[in-house]
C-alpha cells in the first residue's frame, strides 16, 4: 500500500483500520505520526462534543420562534433559502482570493529581491524543508523557510510573516489547488503573498 | 425495517404539511426533533453556545416561514441542516464584522478532561480553546463539511445533500480539512 492510499483510508473511514493499513503503520514513521494525530483529533473532538442546552434555554428558543412567526417577523436577517449561503460566500471570496492574488503578484517582486538579499548560509539554512501548513511566526529579520517547488503562501500579520500553506501535498491525492485556495481563503483580513523559489 | 423508514417518512411528511400550514404543534414536534442536531452544528461552527441557540432560532424561523419553497426532494433534516449551516456561517461573518454583537455567556464546563494518561489532563475549556483556533483556520466551506462530517457522523452522501455539490467534492473537503486541522493544532498543547 502507499502512503497517499494510506492516508486516504485513515481520513476517510468512520470506523477500524483494515489489515493492509495496519501492516503500513508498523513500518511507516510518517505516516504512523499522521495515524496519532488523527486519533488525538478524533478524542479531541470526542472530549469537546457540545453540551445540550437546557430545557428552560430551549423553551427560551421555541417562546422566541413562536412570537416571531406569529408577529409575521420572517427573520432578522432574510436569506435565499433555494441557494445555499456559501454560494455567495464563495463568490464574494473568490472575488477578495483573486484580489489577494493580484496584491501578492505586486508584491511579490519585492519579497523576491528581499529573498535575493538573504546571506548565503542564512539562506541556505533557510531552504531547509519546511512541513507544509506548520505555522511558524517570523520575526522581520529572519528569513522564512521554504521549499524549492511548491508554491506558498506567506501571510503578513503586523511584524510577523508566516508560511500557512504550501502545495507539497500532492502524493495525498488532494486537489492542491484547491487546499491554497481555501487557505487564501481563510486568510482575507490578512495580506498575503503566494510564492515559489 | 424498509417499512419502518418509510413510516418515518410519511409521518415527518405530514408534520411538515401540518407545519406549512401553520399549526403549531406540528412546528412544536418538528423543532423538538431537530433542534438537538442543529445545535450540534451551530455550535461546531460558531463555538458559543448563546449564539448557536440564536441560530437556531432564526434557522427554525426560516424554516418554517419559507416551507412553501421545501418541495420534499430531499428530507425536511437535510433542508433544514442546509438552513442552519448557512445561517451560522452568515452568523460569523457579521460577528467578525460586528465582534461586539457576541452576547451571553459561554458555560462551557471548566471540569478537567482526562486522557488515558492522568498526567496528561488538559481542561475541557483549553480543549475547545484549542480545537477552535484550529478551525478558524479552515473556509467556511471545509469547516461545515467537516463539521456534518465529524459532529453529526452523516455520511458523504447525505453532506453532498445538504450542501448541494458531488459527492467527489465532500469527501475532498473532507480530506483537506482534516489535513489542515492536523497540521494547525497546537499539538504541543495536547500532549
Ligand atoms: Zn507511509
Amino acid at each position: 500500500m502507499r502512503c497517499s492510499e494510506v492516508i486516504q483510508e485513515l481520513i476517510t473511514s468512520q470506523g477500524g483500520r483494515d489489515d493492509a493499513v495496519v501492516a503500513h503503520l508498523t513500518t511507516c514513521a510518517s505516516c504512523r505520526r499522521f495515524a496519532d494525530d488523527s486519533e488525538l483529533l478524533d478524542r479531541v473532538w470526542t472530549q469537546t462534543r457540545p453540551v445540550s442546552p437546557s430545557l428552560d434555554s430551549w423553551a427560551q428558543v421555541w417562546d422566541g420562534i413562536q412570537s416571531r412567526l406569529a408577529s409575521g417577523i420572517e427573520s432578522h436577517h432574510p436569506t435565499v433559502l433555494a441557494m445555499p449561503a456559501t454560494h455567495k460566500a464563495s463568490s464574494r471570496f473568490r472575488r477578495l482570493g483573486l484580489l489577494a492574488l493580484a496584491q501578492a503578484a505586486a508584491v511579490l517582486f519585492v519579497v523576491q529581491i528581499g529573498w535575493h538579499f538573504i546571506p548565503g548560509p542564512g539562506r541556505d539554512a533557510a531552504q531547509k524543508t519546511q512541513l507544509a501548513g506548520v505555522s511558524q511566526p517570523r520575526s522581520e529579520a529572519s528569513p522564512i523557510e521554504i521549499d524549492e517547488g511548491p508554491i506558498v503562501v506567506i501571510s503578513f500579520a503586523g511584524d510577523a510573516r508566516e508560511v500557512v500553506a504550501a502545495d507539497t501535498d500532492s502524493a495525498s491525492g488532494v486537489d492542491d489547488g484547491f487546499v491554497l485556495f481555501n487557505e487564501i481563503e481563510s486568510l482575507v483580513t490578512t495580506p498575503v503573498v503566494a510564492y515559489q523559489e | 425495517m424498509l417499512e419502518t423508514l418509510d413510516d418515518a417518512r410519511t409521518s415527518e411528511a405530514e408534520l411538515v404539511q401540518s407545519a406549512r400550514a401553520g399549526n403549531a404543534s406540528a412546528q412544536g414536534m418538528l423543532f423538538e426533533k431537530h433542534r438537538g442536531d442543529s445545535y450540534r452544528v451551530a455550535y461546531r461552527l460558531l463555538g458559543h453556545e448563546q449564539d448557536a441557540l440564536d441560530v437556531v432560532q432564526e434557522a427554525m424561523i426560516k424554516a418554517f416561514s419559507g416551507l412553501a419553497e421545501f418541495d420534499g426532494r430531499c428530507g425536511f433534516r437535510t433542508w433544514l441542516l442546509r438552513i442552519v449551516t448557512n445561517t451560522a456561517l452568515d452568523w460569523g461573518r457579521r460577528r467578525r464584522r460586528n465582534p461586539t454583537m457576541q452576547i451571553g455567556t459561554d458555560v462551557t464546563s471548566n471540569e478537567p478532561v482526562v486522557y488515558d494518561d492522568p498526567s496528561r489532563s488538559v481542561n475541557c475549556q483549553e480543549l475547545r480553546s484549542i480545537l477552535d483556533q484550529a478551525l478558524a483556520r479552515l473556509s467556511p466551506t471545509l469547516k461545515s463539511t467537516f463539521v456534518l462530517f465529524a459532529e453529526l457522523e452523516m455520511s458523504y452522501a447525505e453532506i453532498a445533500e445538504v450542501e448541494q455539490v458531488p459527492i467527489g467534492t465532500v469527501m475532498s473537503r473532507i480530506h483537506a480539512a482534516r489535513s489542515k486541522l492536523q497540521s494547525v493544532l497546537d499539538w504541543n498543547r495536547l500532549r
